[in-house]
């Protein structure tokens, strides 16, 4: 490359000059500036998120958005530091329940009722998910999306096989076996990141113990070395051989994989599975059953975790944050998410795409029918607490003869976590 | 005269001296006594009261199992440190320091993975040990493939049912190994440069009196290298202990636990479940525990300047 000479530099640094000053002109023409970060990070999370913020802009030319996306598990750690700095984000992604309760208690998040009132919101959304925003009343949260979980399924696989898509836990055993006979992984699964097999934990104890004991053992008012629990485990131990070899190496993406390449049958997913599934084979491969009955009398629930935006009480910029919040909470913002999300508003469309109807399928068979939602073992229970129960669930997974030892470990952690 | 020149003198060691100190001070004195004071409470993080519980946290460390594996593993990471990468590194830097064909080509290879941080070899080395389509089952299958083609009974989809990362008995010693694959390039490195400043006279006395190739390295050379051999062995446990990142980013400590280190789990524990006053108190053990090793290395270097 030929060096630069003298006039040449000058020309450089003298446009660089022209170029600071024009975008600092443009930053000026919008009066005012919120900051929001967000953990949608990746693949079309992040691009929905995006598109979401894109068009608020172009509605609200006065509000310019600062915009950053933080992975997933960094966001939750990163969370605390933002909310209790003096100069927070003002909006921010956040999870329904007790989640945000643990915040909104602790006065770190902005009461937000007033656009709750003033958009007339309260009309607007379910009261399952009206509860999952609030604090003793009050409203510190604008719920997005749900994740619906189901057992998805190849169907290719079970019509190979003369399956049927099971609806009790003595068939789904069977189903499991056949699987395993023909040769396929019936049940895939990552535990690499513990939490995936908290979602069978759950989904056994809501079906076994239903979701009152659920709830209260979530809360720490019951025992994890009562014979409620260790009944989940006895069930759980069944099916034990049919879940995917070496799962501790994988992540939860990673499992998915297995499904998509049609080497294991079935997986207890979120829907955010319709997501990495290749579209164009989304309806013709894939089919999903809720989680089969154990126990008729107990009233059905599923997992059903809440995300949104909530304000942070330290917030700089509240009056343009919350014409942001309304703004998300509006159908045209939530309409951009119908495609993958379970949409908060019931009055979106879903899309007539492959993911889009999927996802309507889901909504109709999957959350509809069920009594009572619940959000998640890491969302319903302690922070401190979810991270040994995760563990031990794993540890289960893998040494099923230690199950004395696991649920007298997991009693003590009740009772170093909830005080007694 | 002689009072203005000195009272310069203090005033250029003040500023040389000053700003480091301060921010010596700021960054490290500081939080360590922060952190000790922490780990008597049960602060979340966001409190705005500490909670102060006194020695509580330490002895609920003292009844947890995590504690006690992540303890036993350090261990197990110092006893593979000082161990192997050592003598590994010592025996290239040996063969690298004779002028052989392609020395400097080896010793490049040999200290690339050095360049590299333990975040990188971490991922790295999570997919060679994948179990499905890492690099190390792929080349077993591989092995054992051509083995069957020669008659021998084996089944070579065999290795792709091992689960380095995931069996909780090879999960340790699999991030071991991706630890020692960077290390040995760092010890080879000091060993290296070690054996420039040895005397050649020494040894080529030796050789008169008949010393020849492992008595030689055994009696003259090994002798020779004993503070190189301090340094490397002092560096290694520090590094051995606060061994963090590689193991954060390859399993988290898990599965269950199995390749928990302390670091790994103070940082869980303050930063996953918002306990800072236990992790604080993790992070006060692990502190006094690598004093002793800081402590012998500093004395050594002390020595070693005073005697120059």
């Amino acid at each position: 490359m030929s060096k630069v000479t003298k006039r040449q530099g000058f020309g450089i640094v003298f446009l660089a000059f022209a170029i600071m000053l024009a975008a600092s002109v443009l930053a000026f023409a919008a009066s005012e500036k919120i900051s929001y970060n967000s953990y949608m990070s990746g693949g079309v999370w992040e691009a929905k998120d995006n598109q979401i913020v894109q068009l608020f802009t172009e509605n609200n030319p006065d509000i310019q958005v600062e915009h950053s996306v933080v992975t997933h598990e960094d966001f939750k750690n990163l969370l605390r530091v933002w909310l209790v700095s003096s100069a927070p984000p003002d909006v921010l992604t956040w999870f329904g329940g007790e989640r945000l309760r643990y915040f909104a208690e602790k006065g770190l998040i902005a009461d937000i009722g007033g656009i709750w009132t003033e958009y007339g919101l309260d009309q607007v959304f379910s009261e399952g998910i009206k509860d999952a925003c609030k604090d003793q009343g009050n409203y510190y949260f604008i719920p997005l999306s749900e994740d619906v979980w189901a057992v998805f399924y190849r169907t290719d696989i079970f019509e190979e096989l003369g399956l049927t898509p099971p609806q009790t836990w003595d068939q789904f055993v069977e189903v499991c076996a056949a699987i395993d006979e023909a040769g396929y992984v019936p049940l895939s699964i990552g535990t690499r990141y513990n939490w995936t097999a908290a979602a069978w934990f759950d989904y056994l104890d809501l079906r076994i113990n239903g979701p009152e004991f659920h709830l209260r053992l979530m809360s720490g008012e019951a025992r994890y070395d009562s014979p409620e629990v260790r009944k989940v485990f006895e069930y759980w131990k069944q099916i034990l051989p049919y879940f995917l070899s070496n799962h501790t190496s994988y992540s939860g993406d990673q499992s998915t994989d297995f499904v998509i390449r049609g080497k294991a049958a079935m997986i207890l997913q979120g829907n955010w599975i319709t997501e990495s599934y290749p579209a164009e084979r989304l309806e013709t491969e894939l089919g999903f059953f809720p989680f089969p009955t154990i126990d008729p009398d107990v009233p059905l629930s599923e997992e059903v975790p809440i995300d949104g935006y909530l304000m942070a009480s330290n917030a700089l910029n509240r009056e343009p944050a919350g014409r942001f919040l309304a703004f998300l909470a509006s159908r045209e913002a939530q309409q951009i998410v119908a495609d993958y999300d379970v949409v908060a508003r019931p009055d979106v469309t879903y899309p007539d795409t492959p993911s889009g109807r999927f996802t309507r399928r889901l909504v109709e068979e999957v959350v509809e029918p069920a009594e009572y939602v619940t959000q998640f073992y890491d969302r319903d229970t302690t922070p401190p607490m979810a991270e040994t129960g995760m563990n031990y669930f794993v540890k289960f997974m893998v040494y099923p003869d230690q199950l004395d030892d696991i649920l007298e470990d997991l009693e003590k952690a009740r009772q170093e976590n909830f005080g007694e | 005269m002689k009072d203005s020149y000195s009272y310069r003198r203090l005033t250029t060691v003040l500023i040389f001296i000053g700003l480091p100190l301060v921010l010596y001070g700021f960054w490290v004195i500081y939080p360590v006594i922060k952190t000790l004071l922490m780990s008597f409470t049960h602060w979340d993080g966001i409190s705005p009261t500490y909670n102060w519980v006194g020695v509580e946290n330490f002895g609920k460390l003292f009844k947890d199992p995590a504690f006690w594996a992540a303890l036993k593993n350090n261990i197990l990471w110092i006893v593979a440190f000082i161990t192997i990468p050592t003598s590994i590194g010592l025996a290239i830097a040996m063969v690298l320091n004779e002028n052989i064909r392609f020395s400097r080509f080896l010793k490049i290879c040999y200290y690339l993975p050095m360049v590299l941080s333990f975040a990188v070899v971490g991922l790295v080395w999570s997919w060679i040990y994948h179990p499905a389509s890492g690099l190390l089952n792929s080349t077993l299958s591989g092995f054992l493939r051509a083995l069957a083609a020669l008659g021998a009974k084996v089944d070579p989809e065999a290795p792709f049912r091992i689960g380095w990362l995931s069996n909780p008995r090879l999960v340790l010693w699999a991030i071991i190994g991706a630890g020692i694959w960077r290390q040995v390039g760092y010890v080879m490195i000091l060993y290296l440069s070690g054996l420039k400043t040895l005397n050649p006279n020494v040894i080529e006395a030796g050789r008169v009196d008949g010393a020849e190739g492992w008595t030689l390295f055994r009696h003259i050379i090994f002798p020779m290298l004993a503070p190189v051999t301090t340094i490397v062995v002092v560096l290694t446990i520090i590094d051995a202990l606060r061994v963090f990142d590689i193991v954060y980013v390859m399993t988290r400590g898990g599965p269950f636990h199995s390749s928990e280190v302390l670091a790994n789990y103070m940082y869980i524990q303050s930063f996953h479940n918002y306990r800072w006053g236990y992790g604080s108190a993790i992070g006060v053990i692990l502190f006094l525990i690598s004093l002793v090793f800081i402590w012998i290395y500093l004395r050594r270097i002390v020595k070693e300047e005073q005697a120059e």
